[in-house]
């Protein structure tokens, strides 16, 4: 077959371009560490990789989730043993109280402590986490009690009214849970779970040992004691239930992290390139170039114009 | 016996054909580097043959050879060839292109990055979902609108992107056209020419090699059949409607389509369509009418799907004003007029955060008369998070019966969106690959063709010495027979 200038050049043209096509190819998987750099060069591939992505954000976001609520769920956990010890304090006032034994002064005694009391109750109502109030439920920014205006007036029962919502928050932690990060005041406080305010609290049972104290009746005094204690085991509930859900958020921390190793082992095995690999791939290419630009130049340089003479 | 001459002029003519010969060597030689040009050689023909007069010989009637004739001087070439090669060229330009616009359209879409359309719509969700866990904070909400807004942002970039690629392919068939009838009417007025030069003389082979250049020109731009040689049997064909024949020229035109604003390629005397099923331009029309507006079409129904599932859960939702939740998408009225092009926020929400409707729960007033907004509720806004893993069933979305859309297998937004960037991947990667395949076999073709018609210098080189010596001989008869005619005259001194 006969072979022309023209063809012989543009053979070793063609040659030399794919030979320096497949070595830029070598190159760039090489700097970029990755296999898939456009979704051309691996269509199924880049189909894992862009859902494996989207995985592990939801997993990142759900990491973010905790992280943020923890600090709510750790500071309400204080309030309420915070309110445990308070209540636990007015007990100890209404055992000492139930003794018939006591003097006049003593009687002020115990009403100046259980004000004291009273009041602190209030405060730990009041609390804030980031400028909102804790124990408000989903209505944060409003003020969960507030003096109730249609008290009775001659026992002054219920003395605080609840204004906030009956829905705790909750945050998503996982994909298929929901926890939630807070005890609506309602709850928390004895106002019942839908909020009738029957002056079963825990502000009317201060109240309600006020009054018996006064009276100086110790039985009614001693039926009070029952009553704290209802609303003792009441908080004390709430707080198991808020340990419980700050253990299940750690739990869902260690779950999360897991996932989000897998995930990623998964997407560096679709995506990244073995290195070893792609630097002998890249060495190979270059070495493939390069001869190819030395034979061509040697071929083509022979010619039988330049080795015969005229004449 | 023949005249006293009539050596000399056998030998003239041997000097006269090697000359010839020589010439149309260096001809070749210096036309060696032109990839369009075929190799010519004379075609060296025995003299015409004299029969003796009325001699008588023992052998009877004598025939006088008178020397040699140098006749045409023709192209070196395989028609059959060549014709395939016009055939190969056609595929393989249309593949050419339509892969480096595919890989373009790969580009744009830039995917699988961290920064590309997959991460700004997996940001919505996640901004969704920090504003469900601290519903109550203003500037998660702000934050939400701003993720919406550069979601919408890139959206509409990357539709304007397509869509300019669209009309710049527009614009290019219109190029394509105009260059098409260019060489048409150039290969007549070449038809015209080789008609009335005599054949076999070097400007004609020089106007043919010409010719042939613009054949495979225009293979490379629209399929096309040519058949026939000479001035009035030579034809080219589009679709089966006669481009060129012998010396007419039908040119073809492009129309404005008036609804769509396309060109199409027709006919100028009939107004047909012309019949364009390969080369570059058939690969600029199948891109401009099919692949892109496939893909746009994707990237509307990725947008409406956002707006119409995020609105219909926003508006049943509360802001952190007790009020019930406004569009968050507009424009709010998607049959028709929402697209990927024109999707954007609210402006009403991007100007007030605090209008985002986050919560689930209605404000209610409490008996002391303060009204009681749940601002930490954020049931709402992880609903719409959660369409993140929602197929997208049917425009307006469940429960509505008043459906304009259905997709018969639904997916997810972000699943719909893989789906496009495979798309775009599965198509580039085709055109690649059948590119490099059609490419290699018209280089087979094109080497073949070149094996027999391109220059060889090692084969000029050779006949030359041969015509060299040729003539060397040549005059060394003439020399000879001028010593022998010498000797003839000092005879009669």
């Amino acid at each position: 077959m006969r072979t022309s200038l023209s063809q012989q050049t543009q053979s070793a043209l063609m040659y030399i371009t794919s030979a320096s096509n497949r070595l830029s190819e070598a190159q760039l998987r090489a700097v970029t560490g990755k296999r898939i750099n456009k979704s051309s060069d691996d269509v199924p591939g880049t189909n894992s990789a862009m859902s494996l992505r989207s995985a592990i954000d939801s997993n990142d976001q759900y990491s973010n989730n905790i992280t943020v609520s923890q600090p709510l769920l750790s500071t309400t956990m204080n309030a309420a043993s915070e309110l445990t010890k308070i209540i636990q304090s007015v007990r100890d006032v209404a055992v000492a109280a139930a003794n018939p034994d006591y003097t006049g002064t003593t009687k002020d005694s115990y009403l100046n402590q259980l004000d004291s009391l009273m009041s602190q109750m209030v405060d730990v109502a009041k609390t804030k986490h980031n400028d909102q109030y804790i124990f408000s439920g989903t209505a944060s920014s409003t003020c969960p009690i507030a003096e109730n205006p249609d008290k009775d007036a001659t026992t002054g029962i219920p003395p605080y009214v609840y204004q906030g919502s009956t829905s705790q928050r909750t945050v998503k932690v996982l994909a298929w849970v929901s926890l939630p990060v807070d005890v609506a005041g309602n709850d928390m406080f004895g106002f019942g779970s839908t909020n009738t305010n029957d002056g079963s609290d825990v502000f009317s049972m201060i109240t309600k040992l006020k009054n018996a104290i006064t009276t100086g009746d110790t039985d009614t005094i001693s039926g009070q004691i029952a009553n704290v204690d209802k609303n003792l085991d009441n908080t004390l509930t709430w707080s198991a239930k808020l340990g419980s859900w700050s253990a299940r958020m750690d739990n869902a921390t260690t779950t999360l992290d897991d996932t989000k190793v897998r995930l990623q082992g998964m997407l560096s095995d679709t995506e990244d390139i073995d290195l070893t690999q792609a630097v002998v791939d890249l060495k190979t290419q270059e070495n493939v170039y390069q001869t190819a630009l030395s034979v061509t130049q040697r071929i083509l340089q022979m010619s039988l114009a330049s080795s015969s003479s005229s004449g | 016996m023949s005249s006293t001459f009539f050596g000399i002029d056998i030998a003239k003519s041997g000097l006269a054909a090697q000359k010839r010969a020589m010439d149309v060597l260096g001809y070749n030689i210096a036309n060696a580097n032109d990839p369009t040009y075929k190799r010519q050689r004379v075609v060296q023909t025995e003299g015409q043959i004299l029969a003796t007069s009325t001699e008588s010989s023992p052998l009877g009637s004598t025939a006088f050879g008178t020397g040699t004739g140098s006749g045409d001087v023709e192209r070196v070439r395989d028609a059959l060839v060549e014709h395939r090669m016009n055939i190969a060229t056609q595929s393989a330009s249309n593949w050419d292109f339509k892969s480096g616009l595919t890989t373009q359209i790969e580009s744009i879409l830039g995917e699988p990055s961290d920064s590309g359309l997959q991460t700004d719509i997996d940001n919505f969700w996640d901004s969704w979902q920090t504003v469900a866990t601290t519903p109550d904070s203003l500037s998660n909400r702000s934050g939400l609108v701003q993720d919406a807004e550069a979601l919408c942002q890139r959206m509409q970039d990357t539709v304007g992107q397509l869509k300019t690629m669209k009309d710049d392919l527009n614009l290019q068939v219109q190029t394509k056209v105009d260059r098409i009838n260019a060489i048409g009417q150039e290969i007549a007025n070449l038809n015209n020419q080789i008609g009335s030069l005599s054949s076999g003389a070097m400007p004609v082979n020089d106007l043919q090699n010409r010719r042939d250049a613009l054949v495979l020109e225009l293979g490379g731009l629209v399929n096309c059949n040519q058949s026939g040689d000479g001035k009035e049997s030579y034809m080219i064909s589009i679709g089966g409607t006669m481009l060129v024949q012998g010396t007419k020229f039908n040119a073809i035109q492009t129309t404005v389509d008036a609804t769509t604003g396309q060109k199409d390629v027709t006919w100028a005397d009939t107004g047909a369509a012309v019949q364009v099923n390969n080369g570059e331009l058939a690969g600029a029309i199948e891109i401009r009418d099919q692949t892109i507006p496939d893909y746009l079409k994707q990237f509307d129904n990725i947008a409406v799907g956002l707006v119409e599932y995020v609105n219909s859960i926003h508006e049943t939702g509360y802001d952190l004003n007790g009020d019930k939740g406004v569009a968050f998408f507009t424009p709010n009225d998607p049959v028709g007029s929402v697209s990927a092009a024109n999707i954007s926020v609210n402006s009403a929400l991007i100007s007030d955060a605090s209008l985002v409707a986050a919560s689930g729960e209605a404000p209610t007033t409490s008996s002391t008369g303060t009204k009681t907004i749940a601002k930490a509720n954020g049931d709402i806004a992880l609903k719409i998070s959660d369409i993140k893993n929602t197929l997208i069933e049917q425009f307006p979305p469940k429960p509505s019966t008043d459906t304009y859309q259905v997709f018969s297998s639904p997916l997810t937004i972000n699943q719909m969106y893989q789906k496009l960037v495979g798309d775009v991947g599965s198509s580039a990667s085709v055109a690649s690959r059948q590119a490099t395949a059609q490419k290699l076999s018209y280089d087979q073709y094109a080497q073949q063709a070149q094996s027999i018609s391109g220059v060889s210098l090692d084969e000029e080189m050779t006949n030359m010495v041969k015509f060299q010596q040729a003539y060397n001989s040549s005059s060394r008869v003439l020399t000879t027979m001028n010593d022998m005619l010498q000797t003839l005259i000092d005879m009669a001194k």
